[in-house]
Protein backbone atom coordinates (compact mmCIF):
# COMPACT_ATOMS: atom_id res chain seq x y z
CA UNK A 1 0.00 0.00 0.00
CA UNK A 2 1.16 3.85 -0.81
CA UNK A 3 0.85 6.31 1.40
CA UNK A 4 2.09 8.94 -0.25
CA UNK A 5 5.07 10.94 -2.62
CA UNK A 6 7.03 14.00 -2.42
CA UNK A 7 9.13 15.69 -4.85
CA UNK A 8 11.99 18.19 -4.07
CA UNK A 9 14.26 20.03 -6.44
CA UNK A 10 17.55 20.90 -5.60
CA UNK A 11 16.53 24.65 -3.60
CA UNK A 12 14.26 21.71 -1.09
CA UNK A 13 10.69 23.55 -2.56
CA UNK A 14 8.32 20.72 -2.58
CA UNK A 15 7.69 20.59 -6.31
CA UNK A 16 5.00 17.37 -6.43
CA UNK A 17 3.39 15.57 -3.45
CA UNK A 18 0.24 13.09 -3.79
CA UNK A 19 -1.31 10.86 -1.92
CA UNK A 20 -3.03 7.73 -2.18
CA UNK A 21 -3.93 6.24 1.98
CA UNK A 22 -3.07 9.03 4.12
CA UNK A 23 -4.86 8.01 7.44
CA UNK A 24 -3.88 10.91 9.63
CA UNK A 25 -4.73 14.31 8.69
CA UNK A 26 -2.03 16.64 8.61
CA UNK A 27 -2.91 20.41 9.43
CA UNK A 28 -0.40 22.07 7.16
CA UNK A 29 0.81 20.11 4.34
CA UNK A 30 3.19 23.25 3.50
CA UNK A 31 4.62 22.99 7.07
CA UNK A 32 4.92 19.08 6.68
CA UNK A 33 6.92 19.36 3.21
CA UNK A 34 9.63 21.78 4.68
CA UNK A 35 10.11 19.17 7.83
CA UNK A 36 10.38 16.06 5.54
CA UNK A 37 12.99 18.18 3.87
CA UNK A 38 14.83 19.26 6.68
CA UNK A 39 14.79 15.66 8.05
CA UNK A 40 16.09 14.16 4.81
CA UNK A 41 19.36 16.77 4.13
CA UNK A 42 20.02 15.57 7.72
CA UNK A 43 19.90 12.21 7.56
CA UNK A 44 21.36 12.38 4.28
CA UNK A 45 24.73 14.11 5.85
CA UNK A 46 24.45 11.55 8.85
CA UNK A 47 24.70 8.90 6.13
CA UNK A 48 27.07 10.70 4.53
CA UNK A 49 29.50 10.92 7.51
CA UNK A 50 28.62 7.59 8.85
CA UNK A 51 29.61 5.19 5.95
CA UNK A 52 32.79 3.39 6.03
CA UNK A 53 32.61 3.90 1.59
CA UNK A 54 31.28 7.29 0.28
CA UNK A 55 27.97 7.60 -0.26
CA UNK A 56 25.36 9.60 -1.62
CA UNK A 57 22.67 8.91 0.95
CA UNK A 58 20.55 6.01 1.37
CA UNK A 59 17.76 3.78 -0.14
CA UNK A 60 15.27 3.13 2.22
CA UNK A 61 14.10 3.20 6.34
CA UNK A 62 11.71 1.33 7.98
CA UNK A 63 9.84 2.14 11.11
CA UNK A 64 7.16 0.00 12.37
CA UNK A 65 3.93 1.66 10.73
CA UNK A 66 6.35 2.84 7.46
CA UNK A 67 8.55 2.41 4.51
CA UNK A 68 10.68 5.52 3.58
CA UNK A 69 12.12 5.40 -0.04
CA UNK A 70 14.64 7.83 -1.78
CA UNK A 71 16.04 8.31 -5.34
CA UNK A 72 18.35 11.16 -5.43
CA UNK A 73 19.04 12.20 -9.16
CA UNK A 74 21.90 13.79 -10.38
CA UNK A 75 20.99 16.87 -10.38
CA UNK A 76 19.86 16.97 -6.93
CA UNK A 77 15.94 16.04 -7.54
CA UNK A 78 14.87 14.36 -4.72
CA UNK A 79 12.13 11.68 -5.01
CA UNK A 80 10.47 10.21 -1.94
CA UNK A 81 7.86 7.95 -1.50
CA UNK A 82 6.53 6.80 1.89
CA UNK A 83 4.78 3.18 1.71
CA UNK A 84 3.35 0.22 3.83
CA UNK A 85 6.43 -1.72 5.71
CA UNK A 86 6.24 -4.86 4.20
CA UNK A 87 6.58 -3.43 0.23
CA UNK A 88 10.00 -4.16 -1.10
CA UNK A 89 12.49 -1.55 -2.21
CA UNK A 90 11.06 0.82 -5.10
CA UNK A 91 14.29 2.03 -6.12
CA UNK A 92 13.57 1.08 -9.77
CA UNK A 93 9.96 2.77 -10.10
CA UNK A 94 11.81 5.89 -8.45
CA UNK A 95 13.93 5.87 -11.03
CA UNK A 96 11.18 5.70 -13.57
CA UNK A 97 9.28 8.63 -12.28
CA UNK A 98 12.61 10.28 -12.78
CA UNK A 99 12.38 9.36 -16.16
CA UNK A 100 9.16 10.28 -16.31
CA UNK A 101 10.23 13.81 -15.05
CA UNK A 102 12.64 14.00 -17.11
CA UNK A 103 10.65 13.27 -20.40
CA UNK A 104 7.17 14.72 -19.70
CA UNK A 105 8.26 18.33 -17.21
CA UNK A 106 12.08 18.96 -18.29
CA UNK A 107 11.50 18.80 -21.72
CA UNK A 108 7.95 20.65 -21.67
CA UNK A 109 8.38 24.21 -23.14
CA UNK A 110 5.92 25.55 -20.81
CA UNK A 111 7.14 24.20 -17.66
CA UNK A 112 9.71 26.14 -15.96
CA UNK A 113 12.40 23.56 -13.89
CA UNK A 114 12.52 23.52 -10.31
CA UNK A 115 8.90 25.48 -9.85
CA UNK A 116 5.42 23.41 -8.99
CA UNK A 117 4.63 20.61 -11.36
CA UNK A 118 1.80 20.85 -13.51
CA UNK A 119 2.36 18.73 -16.29
CA UNK A 120 -0.76 16.20 -17.11
CA UNK A 121 1.20 13.95 -18.90
CA UNK A 122 3.67 13.77 -15.92
CA UNK A 123 0.69 13.03 -13.59
CA UNK A 124 -0.75 9.85 -15.74
CA UNK A 125 2.47 8.49 -16.22
CA UNK A 126 2.72 8.50 -12.32
CA UNK A 127 -0.48 7.23 -11.82
CA UNK A 128 -0.15 4.60 -14.15
CA UNK A 129 3.42 3.74 -12.69
CA UNK A 130 2.29 3.30 -9.22
CA UNK A 131 -1.42 1.41 -9.80
CA UNK A 132 -0.41 -2.20 -8.95
CA UNK A 133 1.10 -1.11 -5.83
CA UNK A 134 -1.21 1.63 -4.20
CA UNK A 135 -3.80 -1.27 -2.22
CA UNK B 1 16.40 -35.59 6.01
CA UNK B 2 19.57 -35.01 8.63
CA UNK B 3 21.80 -34.61 5.45
CA UNK B 4 19.66 -32.01 3.98
CA UNK B 5 19.54 -30.55 7.05
CA UNK B 6 23.73 -30.30 7.26
CA UNK B 7 23.57 -29.45 3.66
CA UNK B 8 21.56 -26.22 4.40
CA UNK B 9 23.47 -25.49 7.10
CA UNK B 10 26.89 -25.63 5.33
CA UNK B 11 25.12 -23.67 2.39
CA UNK B 12 23.49 -20.69 4.59
CA UNK B 13 27.36 -20.94 6.80
CA UNK B 14 29.57 -20.24 3.18
CA UNK B 15 26.93 -17.85 1.95
CA UNK B 16 27.40 -15.50 5.14
CA UNK B 17 30.94 -15.92 4.87
CA UNK B 18 30.74 -14.93 0.51
CA UNK B 19 28.84 -12.19 1.93
CA UNK B 20 31.45 -11.02 4.77
CA UNK B 21 28.25 -9.72 6.98
CA UNK B 22 30.60 -7.61 9.27
CA UNK B 23 29.10 -5.23 12.70
CA UNK B 24 31.40 -1.96 12.23
CA UNK B 25 30.40 -0.09 15.42
CA UNK B 26 27.92 0.36 18.40
CA UNK B 27 26.10 3.25 19.91
CA UNK B 28 24.17 3.64 22.98
CA UNK B 29 22.29 7.01 23.77
CA UNK B 30 20.62 8.02 26.61
CA UNK B 31 16.71 9.59 26.91
CA UNK B 32 17.94 13.17 26.17
CA UNK B 33 20.20 12.49 23.09
CA UNK B 34 23.44 12.11 24.86
CA UNK B 35 26.07 9.47 23.96
CA UNK B 36 27.17 6.81 26.80
CA UNK B 37 28.60 4.52 24.41
CA UNK B 38 30.41 4.15 21.52
CA UNK B 39 32.65 1.42 19.88
CA UNK B 40 34.45 0.20 16.60
CA UNK B 41 34.59 -3.42 15.72
CA UNK B 42 35.95 -3.66 12.75
CA UNK B 43 38.80 -1.80 11.08
CA UNK B 44 36.38 -0.94 8.05
CA UNK B 45 34.47 1.33 10.73
CA UNK B 46 34.78 5.34 10.16
CA UNK B 47 37.13 6.61 12.12
CA UNK B 48 36.15 9.53 13.68
CA UNK B 49 37.14 12.24 16.58
CA UNK B 50 34.76 11.40 19.72
CA UNK B 51 32.95 15.04 19.13
CA UNK B 52 32.15 13.43 15.82
CA UNK B 53 30.76 10.65 17.58
CA UNK B 54 28.85 13.00 20.05
CA UNK B 55 27.43 14.34 17.18
CA UNK B 56 25.92 11.52 15.44
CA UNK B 57 24.67 10.20 18.39
CA UNK B 58 22.59 13.55 18.99
CA UNK B 59 21.68 14.18 15.21
CA UNK B 60 20.08 10.13 15.48
CA UNK B 61 18.06 11.05 18.38
CA UNK B 62 16.52 13.80 16.94
CA UNK B 63 15.80 12.48 13.66
CA UNK B 64 14.59 8.87 15.07
CA UNK B 65 12.25 11.38 17.10
CA UNK B 66 11.31 13.46 13.59
CA UNK B 67 10.64 10.02 11.45
CA UNK B 68 8.27 8.73 14.51
CA UNK B 69 6.26 12.20 13.62
CA UNK B 70 6.23 11.72 10.02
CA UNK B 71 4.03 8.77 9.96
CA UNK B 72 1.01 9.02 7.34
CA UNK B 73 -0.98 6.94 9.56
CA UNK B 74 -2.30 7.14 13.08
CA UNK B 75 -1.45 5.26 15.71
CA UNK B 76 1.97 5.41 17.31
CA UNK B 77 4.53 4.65 15.10
CA UNK B 78 8.58 4.13 16.09
CA UNK B 79 11.48 5.92 14.74
CA UNK B 80 13.97 4.52 12.21
CA UNK B 81 14.30 0.74 12.63
CA UNK B 82 16.40 -0.07 9.63
CA UNK B 83 18.03 2.20 7.16
CA UNK B 84 19.92 0.75 4.08
CA UNK B 85 22.43 2.74 2.44
CA UNK B 86 24.63 1.27 -0.17
CA UNK B 87 27.27 1.01 2.50
CA UNK B 88 26.38 0.13 5.77
CA UNK B 89 22.79 -0.96 7.58
CA UNK B 90 21.89 0.58 10.35
CA UNK B 91 19.91 -1.05 13.01
CA UNK B 92 17.90 0.36 16.18
CA UNK B 93 16.44 -0.87 18.91
CA UNK B 94 14.93 1.64 21.18
CA UNK B 95 13.87 0.13 24.99
CA UNK B 96 10.78 1.17 26.69
CA UNK B 97 12.93 3.15 28.91
CA UNK B 98 14.15 5.46 26.08
CA UNK B 99 17.79 4.09 25.83
CA UNK B 100 18.36 3.48 22.15
CA UNK B 101 20.93 0.85 20.72
CA UNK B 102 22.02 1.77 17.08
CA UNK B 103 24.35 -0.07 14.83
CA UNK B 104 26.23 0.39 11.78
CA UNK B 105 27.17 -2.87 10.07
CA UNK B 106 27.30 -4.03 6.66
CA UNK B 107 24.80 -3.83 3.87
CA UNK B 108 22.17 -6.24 3.99
CA UNK B 109 23.24 -7.78 7.37
CA UNK B 110 20.58 -10.49 8.30
CA UNK B 111 21.23 -10.57 12.43
CA UNK B 112 21.61 -7.27 13.68
CA UNK B 113 18.13 -7.59 15.41
CA UNK B 114 19.16 -10.68 17.39
CA UNK B 115 22.64 -9.15 17.54
CA UNK B 116 20.85 -6.27 19.62
CA UNK B 117 18.65 -7.82 21.78
CA UNK B 118 21.46 -9.72 22.97
CA UNK B 119 23.40 -6.26 23.63
CA UNK B 120 20.77 -5.20 25.60
CA UNK B 121 20.71 -8.49 27.52
CA UNK B 122 24.36 -7.43 28.16
CA UNK B 123 23.83 -4.07 29.05
CA UNK B 124 21.35 -4.91 31.81
CA UNK B 125 23.65 -7.49 33.57
CA UNK B 126 26.84 -5.81 33.35
CA UNK B 127 25.73 -2.01 33.19
CA UNK B 128 22.62 -1.81 34.85
CA UNK B 129 23.09 -4.64 37.53
CA UNK B 130 26.83 -2.79 38.14
CA UNK B 131 26.44 -0.70 41.82
CA UNK B 132 28.86 2.05 40.40
CA UNK B 133 27.13 2.55 37.54
CA UNK B 134 24.49 5.97 37.56
CA UNK B 135 22.01 5.62 35.24
CA UNK B 136 21.94 7.89 31.61
CA UNK B 137 25.74 8.27 32.00
CA UNK B 138 28.45 7.61 30.13
CA UNK B 139 29.14 3.48 30.54
CA UNK B 140 32.76 2.90 31.98
CA UNK B 141 32.26 -1.27 32.62
CA UNK B 142 35.20 -3.16 31.51
CA UNK B 143 33.25 -6.51 31.75
CA UNK B 144 30.54 -5.09 29.63
CA UNK B 145 33.47 -4.05 27.24
CA UNK B 146 34.84 -7.56 27.28
CA UNK B 147 31.19 -9.33 27.02
CA UNK B 148 30.74 -7.08 23.84
CA UNK B 149 33.64 -7.98 22.25
CA UNK B 150 33.18 -11.63 22.91
CA UNK B 151 29.85 -11.23 20.95
CA UNK B 152 31.03 -9.60 18.35
CA UNK B 153 34.15 -11.22 17.24
CA UNK B 154 33.49 -12.44 13.38
CA UNK B 155 29.46 -11.68 13.23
Amino acid sequence: MLFNLYIYNKHGDCIYYTEWNRWRPCKSPEEEQRLMYGMLFSLRSFCQKASPAPVLAFQTYLTSRYKLHYFESGTSARFVLLTSPEIPDMNAQLRALYQHYADYCLKNPLYTPKAPIECELFTIHLQKLFAPYVR
Amino acid sequence: KHKKLLLLLLETSSRDKMASTEVYSLYIINKSGGLIYQSDFSPKAVKLQMNDHLRLGGIFHGLYAITSSLSPTAGTCTGIQVLDSEGFRLRCFQTHTGIKFFMLASPAHPRLEKLLNQIYELYTDYVLKNPFYEIEQPIRCDLFDMQLRNLLKNK
